[in-house]
């Protein structure tokens, strides 16, 4: 048995919704807010207030630009926030028995 | 207690895996180098045409070479600008990135040498170079899932075996329907694609 404590998990990626924004940007590298908001069927309000937190949270970044004059969001994680994600990996592994 | 954590741990690796495998396959390329080159290539296949029913064949070589370099030099140039906008997977993008750098060094390389040595002949350069072409969709289309442009490869081999028999202008006019079907109308359908994934509506 480990001396794991689930209360030790980090909560802001504990989110069902921010859970999976930080596996697709695992996967994707960088994704529009469009590509995300389709990846994990969000609503546009929703998906803001929590890609806001994770922003706030330092493990997402945003670069703003423009397509076709129309103003772009490109996220993609930091290195705080990949290394807290594999740490919450690492959690859920250890939790299950070997 | 702990058999419910576990069943929840068991649940969220399962929930990451399958954002991840969904991921995995995303990549959105804006289509430019398509169309640009599927343009260039029609504006070759027609030049060539002329130039050899006007007999100065041997200014075939340097039309060649001033058109593919116009190629190269967008895909150096402003294409390699533009990538900052391709978005997806890194290894996917990275892998179809390989597969089509390849795929347009040997058509250069055939292209070139193979006329210039004389063991391709004229007629035939297209068939040559679309069963090449071929391979680039089908293995994009593979690695993608995308199965429409994964079928667009039979479209290039079908046509080739086509213009592996015949010449002149019947064989100039299948090469640019060809072009136009199954090079810059995808180009056109990626670059809408492209488009859709940062449209905020």
């Amino acid at each position: 048995m480990t001396d794991f404590h689930y209360q030790q998990i980090d909560d802001l990626i504990h989110s069902r919704i921010r859970l999976a924004i930080m596996a697709a940007l695992t996967s994707m590298g960088t994704a529009s807010f469009t590509l995300i908001k389709k990846t994990v069927g969000a609503t546009d309000g929703n998906l803001s207030v929590h890609i806001r937190k994770l922003e706030e949270g330092g493990y997402v970044s945003v670069e703003k630009s423009f397509v076709d004059r129309k103003p772009v969001s490109i996220y993609s994680l930091t290195d705080h926030g990949t290394s807290a994600f594999k740490t919450y990996i690492k959690y859920l592994e250890n939790m299950l028995p070997s | 207690m702990p058999k419910q954590e576990n069943q929840e741990a068991k649940e969220q690796l399962a929930f990451i895996k399958s954002i991840m495998d969904d991921s995995q396959k995303v990549v959105a390329d804006n289509g430019d180098g398509f169309i640009l080159w599927g343009i260039l290539i029609i504006l070759a296949g027609i030049s060539s045409f002329i130039l050899d029913q006007f007999q100065l064949n041997q200014f075939q070589g340097w039309m060649y070479l001033g058109i593919v370099g116009l190629g190269w030099l967008y895909m150096m140039t402003i294409h390699r600008r533009a990538k900052k906008y391709s978005i997806g997977n890194p290894l996917t993008k990275k892998i179809i990135d390989s597969i089509w750098t390849a795929v347009l060094i040997s058509m250069t390389l055939l292209g070139f040498v193979g006329g210039v040595s004389d063991t391709i002949d004229l007629d035939h350069m297209n068939a040559v170079m679309y069963t090449v072409l071929g391979t680039a969709y089908f293995l994009q289309g593979v690695i993608t899932g995308k199965t429409w442009v994964r079928n667009l490869a039979f479209g290039w081999w079908l046509g080739s075996i086509t213009l592996f028999f015949i010449t002149g202008l019947p064989a100039t006019i299948l090469a640019v329907i060809m072009m136009v079907g199954l090079q810059i109308i995808p180009g056109i359908i990626f670059n809408r694609q492209w488009k859709a994934q940062f449209v905020e509506d």
